[in-house]
């Protein structure tokens, strides 16, 4: 087992330095010179060829490709991601200021959606009948649901008509209610189809668990039909509701860059879609890198799990 | 209590065709909007201003165009020697006092005991420093124009300062009030700094990169009694509707760049104030040195072809001017019947003069524009819409700005939209409009002819002489057709009604008006 | 035959038929709406924002004065075309990718399944879409190609994982000794008997697909105007959201009720074809 992690985490890294390599000439194949950008103030002005030159030599883009690559990598090996066009400041703590942001979009959406989806999971699955069919419906219409149709309407609804909650922005942790209350709404947006997903999952996993013959033959013993589904039937069907939240927070993480939009919400995803529009290459490859790094954990964690669950994926 | 610009009928024409023209004589009337703002602090109430703004303010850099928020925070930290104060008027600032000696020749005298924010004190000698970094075109300043024109400045003692210009120009003060020609101090004098230190009514107190700004008045600005706010805080909202909700919900006390579709929801919501003025504009430019548009009869069948009010109507929600001329504003002096309508909406004759250009059948093109900017692209597909009806048959080309940047720059397309605002009000922004590489001139475009009655409409002794080389260079205009101006972008600011003292500057200032952020008031 | 159609009719419940009845019903319509309806780019500046009921705009008309309705049916069209030819190309690619890394052995493994899948699986795919779109440029090739390729990645794993179990399988064992051609093993042997979850897959992808490129639309990255789409139709509605609201919900019921359909059309397919999991529905 140790040899395996060992083995995939050497994968892992592997991986993140062809991500990062490929990032690198990918972003600079991208029309638009970054330099001429910063010359004129943002794009609006007009810049004289001298001042951009200058910048360019500023920002070492005049170096040719493969020694800006070579000195780009021998910095990340000492952990250091270059410094920022636009702000002029380590990449690395504007990041780390963002990347909390959006971890806490995630892990509410998933706290909330893991509540919801077991909950309507296990009241479908015990009640059957209409209550099953009816959760099942909505299941499928929630997933349908466009996240940022989802975050515009509850943003009108929620915030503007009714005024129970802030429409958008940030507020910091010196103010905890504020906080909390900035991040219901998007993390609603963002819970709402993975709940769907969640019930589903849980819902299907127990009634399966419930017909296989152990559970039946913890009936025959005269277990209450609540201890045998608190105890056995429940717990057996959550690992399944593990693997399905490692799979889908990434899935989640990407739909991030829709609801940050919608709720100009200081993520990750609007550092990086900034980045891209300013062609600050240092910040889309410290993003870009953090995501694919984050991408690879999970897929990582997800294997050993299933290789925890079920050992004969563990030959693989 | 503040009134909203009205924004329907003949009122709205008036005042607009005033905002755009000269900004002496505009000032006057514009006052009446939002006069009275004198205003003491009202004692209970906290002096903290919550602003959210479009975007995050970039580090502040030596005389660079930083667009809108750039220079709203170079009015807040720092500060020139003169100002655009209500109504667009022209007023002192670090200067005590100026005088324009004649068209080459400009005095100013500083306040005395003028500090930068950390104690430094500021003279005259910073002020000559300054002008001479913004006049170097390495140094690519927005104010280049006019700085490049200086030939000399000579100080006497610490607050004399005597300017003298190569050549004349009599809107010279434009260029020194305009809020990216502030002082900077000795040692972040460079291209490559960042300006940390100004003598503005704020600093920087604290910023969280992404989120939010706090500033502070500045301890020891000239003029503490002037600033009544005891903070300001700025937050993002780069999203246009997350930023009118944030104002609506409460959650800000002003919000900048109204997107077009909220006004009249904004105007209508009790207890919200929208000030919007006509003033950026949005128009055509052409690749002029190969295929059809290189034909000025061409360009010319265009400027016909196109129904300004569809483009207006669609493109920016019906809050804009259209436009069939120059922009000068009825005031000016230099305004005259023709220079306003050069063109009309007349397919038929659009027609026509495709065919004396040898398009009888029309043409396949491709139409350049930005995707982040709805106004630009919504522009793009109205101007499909009609070049269509004549046979011309547009293909949107549509990126993200820097690729809109980087094509523009290197003639990478036929045609493409293109935004703008004047960096002066006086007709010698024409200038930075047909030039030859200059912002926003059509690519390849020169005309000698041209150039020279625009420099000679600028220089001349007399305003006879003046009006008669501006008429002559419309003239020429006419026939070239080196781009095609289509509307006039209203550029809104909202805030609750608490808020005393903002007032809209009128036509290109508008970009300017953050200007009196610092000097605002909150009431009960 | 009984026992097929009786699984069929197991799998396939009231929602399968109405989800299957709204989708053919909105081809057709999206079909022949070119024929009866007025030409979605068609601007008219004295008809804009028409309401709802307006006669000769029975949706009413946006900020262009172009009517809804034929937009919508437009934007259905090509939605669906940009949906089919994604799912079309991940389904190729990716099977291709999946088979080859698994019959192929270690080199042909490592280089498909652990390079190429796992590196753009590393990506979350907006970010991949947003570098892609703004090197490319938005268009319906760039947005088919981008999504086409993050979507193979799934069919890869899947396909992958079947032929593994495939490979070893008599039949293919038979095939081989009787020395038939590689490419006649795969198409004849391999292929048929890994297809069943890979269909599955493709009804789910043609609903993810619709998914990623309303919200690439939205996101301004999709297609270029004023060829309409779902995605930027509600990103325009968005800003009318208070003064017209039909202008943003309207698309996005369509969207939903698409997706939806699409989603449990494959539910059905799922059931159809995996008979292990007809159980799993209660």
């Amino acid at each position: 087992m140790v040899a395996y992690i060992a083995r995939r985490l050497a994968t892992g890294v592997g991986l993140l330095f062809l991500v990062l390599t490929l990032i690198f000439f990918v972003i600079r194949t991208v029309p638009g010179d970054p330099a001429a950008l910063l010359a004129s103030g943002g794009g609006s002005g007009e810049a004289s060829p001298e001042a951009i030159e200058r910048i360019r030599e500023q920002l070492g883009l005049d170096q040719p490709l493969w020694a800006q690559y070579l000195g780009y990598l021998a910095g990340v090996v000492r952990g250091d991601f270059g410094v920022s066009f636009q702000f002029g400041t380590d990449v690395t703590p504007i990041i780390m200021a963002r990347l909390p942001n959006t971890l806490q979009l995630v892990l509410g959406a998933v706290l909330i959606g893991v509540t919801v989806g077991v909950l309507l999971g296990i009241i479908a699955a015990r009640r059957g009948g209409v209550v099953s069919t009816v959760v099942t419906a909505m299941g499928s219409f929630a997933i349908s649901v466009p996240v940022y149709v989802l975050a515009t309407v509850l943003a009108y609804v929620v915030a503007l008509q009714l005024r129970w909650l802030p429409a958008g922005g940030f507020v910091g942790w010196e103010d905890p209610v504020g906080h909390l209350r900035i991040l219901v709404l998007p993390c609603i947006a963002l819970a709402v189809p993975f709940s769907a997903i969640v019930a589903t999952i849980t819902r299907s996993g127990l009634v399966e668990t419930a017909q296989q013959d152990w559970v039946r033959t913890a009936r025959s013993w005269g277990l209450s039909p609540g201890s045998v589904f608190g105890r056995h039937v429940l717990r057996n069907s959550l690992t399944a509701v593990l693997t399905i939240v490692g799979l889908e927070i990434g899935l989640m993480f990407g739909s991030t860059i829709l609801v940050e939009q919608v709720f100009s919400y200081p993520g990750l995803s609007q550092l990086l879609i900034k980045a891209v529009e300013q062609r600050d290459y240092p910040i889309v490859q410290g993003v870009a890198i953090l995501a694919a790094g984050f991408f690879i954990m999970i897929n990582i964690v997800v294997d050993v799990l299933y290789g925890v669950l079920d050992p004969r994926a563990r030959r693989r | 209590m503040h009134t909203s610009v009205p924004l329907a009928g003949q009122s709205r024409r008036s005042r607009i065709r005033a905002a755009a023209g000269g900004v002496l004589l505009v000032g006057a009337m514009t006052l009446t909007a939002c006069a009275a703002t004198e205003a003491t602090p009202d004692a209970d109430v906290p002096q903290v201003l919550t602003v959210g703004l479009s975007g995050e303010p970039q580090p502040l850099k030596v005389g660079l165009n930083q667009n809108a928020l750039g220079y709203m925070m170079d009015a807040l930290v720092a500060q020139g020697l003169l100002r655009y104060g209500p109504g667009g008027e022209i007023e002192p600032a670090l200067a005590e006092s100026y005088e324009q000696v004649d068209n080459a020749t400009y005095s100013f005298t500083l306040r005395p005991d003028l500090q930068f924010s950390d104690g430094t004190p500021l003279t005259s000698e910073d002020v000559k420093r300054t002008f001479e970094f913004l006049a170097d075109p390495a140094n690519a300043a927005y104010t280049v124009a006019g700085m490049s024109r200086i030939d000399s400045i000579t100080t006497d003692g610490d607050s004399q300062l005597t300017v003298k210009l190569k050549e004349n120009d009599p809107d010279f003060l434009s260029y020194v009030a305009n809020p990216t020609a502030f002082i900077v101090k000795e040692d972040e004098l460079s291209a490559d700094a960042t300006v940390t230190i100004g003598a503005g009514p704020f600093v920087i107190d604290e910023q969280v990169q992404g989120v939010s700004m706090d500033l502070v008045p500045n301890e020891l600005y000239y003029d503490p009694e002037s600033v009544n706010l005891s903070k300001i805080e700025l937050e993002y909202y780069p999203d246009t509707t997350a930023r009118t909700n944030a104002l609506l919900s409460g959650d800000v006390d002003f919000i900048d760049f109204v997107p077009a579709q909220d006004f009249d929801r904004l105007e209508s919501t009790p207890g919200i104030v929208l000030d919007a003025q006509a003033g950026p504009l949005i128009g055509l430019t052409f690749n002029t040195t190969s295929g059809p548009f290189a034909n000025p009869l061409v360009r010319e069948a265009v400027a016909y072809a196109i129904d300004r009010d569809h483009v207006v109507s669609a493109a920016d929600a019906g809050k804009a001017e259209p436009i069939y001329g120059i922009v000068l504003g009825e005031d000016s002096p230099f305004a005259t019947e023709d220079s306003e309508s050069l063109y009309s909406y007349d397919p038929k004759k659009a027609k026509e003069l495709l065919d004396e250009a040898g398009y009888p059948d029309g043409f396949d093109a491709s139409i350049l524009t930005m995707s982040q900017y709805p106004y630009h692209q919504d522009t793009a597909v109205a101007v499909q819409g009609d070049l269509a009806a004549v046979g011309i048959n547009l293909t949107l080309d549509s990126g993200d700005q820097p690729t809109w940047v980087k094509k523009a720059t290197g003639g990478e397309f036929e045609v493409k939209t293109t935004g703008g605002s004047g960096l002066i009000t006086a007709p010698s922004y024409l200038e930075s409009w047909y030039f030859a590489n200059a912002s926003y001139t059509s690519f390849g475009y020169d005309n000698p002819d041209l150039r020279a009655a625009l420099v000679e409409g600028r220089t001349a002794e007399t305003e006879e002489e003046r009006a008669e080389a501006y008429d002559r260079a419309f003239e020429i205009v006419a026939v070239d057709t080196p781009r095609v101006d289509l509307a006039q972008r209203y550029n809104g600011y909202a805030f609750k009604d608490t808020i005393e003292g903002f007032e809209n500057l009128p036509g290109f200032l508008s970009y300017y008006s953050l200007n009196a952020l610092p000097y605002l008031t909150i009431s009960g | 035959m009984k026992r097929k159609l009786q699984r069929a009719r197991d799998a396939f419940g009231p929602m399968q038929v109405i989800a299957l009845t709204f989708l053919v019903l909105l081809i057709v319509l999206s079909m022949v709406a070119p024929a009866i309806l007025p030409d979605p780019l068609a601007q008219d500046g004295s008809h804009t924002f028409a309401p709802l009921g307006t006669s000769g705009h029975i949706l009413g008309t946006d900020a262009f004065g172009r009517d809804l309705l034929a937009r919508l049916m437009a934007g259905v069209r090509t939605e669906l075309m940009v949906a089919f030819a994604t799912t079309l190309v991940a389904l190729v690619l990716g099977t291709a990718l999946g088979i080859a890394g698994a019959y192929f052995g270690s080199v042909a493994e490592t280089v498909t399944m652990r390079i190429i899948v796992d590196v753009i699986l590393a990506f979350p795919p907006i970010i991949f879409a947003l570098l892609i779109v703004t090197i490319y440029g938005p268009g319906p090739i760039t947005l088919t190609a981008t999504m086409g390729v993050l979507f193979a990645m799934s069919f890869a794993r899947i396909a992958y994982g079947q032929t593994l179990t495939v490979r070893r399988a008599e039949y293919v064992d038979a095939a081989h000794a009787y020395g038939a051609p590689t490419m006649t093993i795969l198409f004849r042997a391999v292929l048929p008997n890994i297809s069943a979850p890979l269909i599955v897959q493709a009804s789910l992808t043609m609903a993810a697909a619709i998914l990623l490129e309303s919200g690439l639309s939205f996101l301004g990255l999709g297609l270029v105007p004023p060829a309409p789409s779902m995605g930027s139709m509600i990103a325009d509605g968005q800003r009318y959201l208070a003064t017209d609201p039909q202008l943003i919900l309207i698309p996005s019921v369509v969207v939903v009720l698409t997706i939806l359909s699409f989603s449990l059309l494959g539910d059905g397919l799922g059931r159809w074809l995996d008979p292990r999991r007809r159980n799993a529905h209660g």
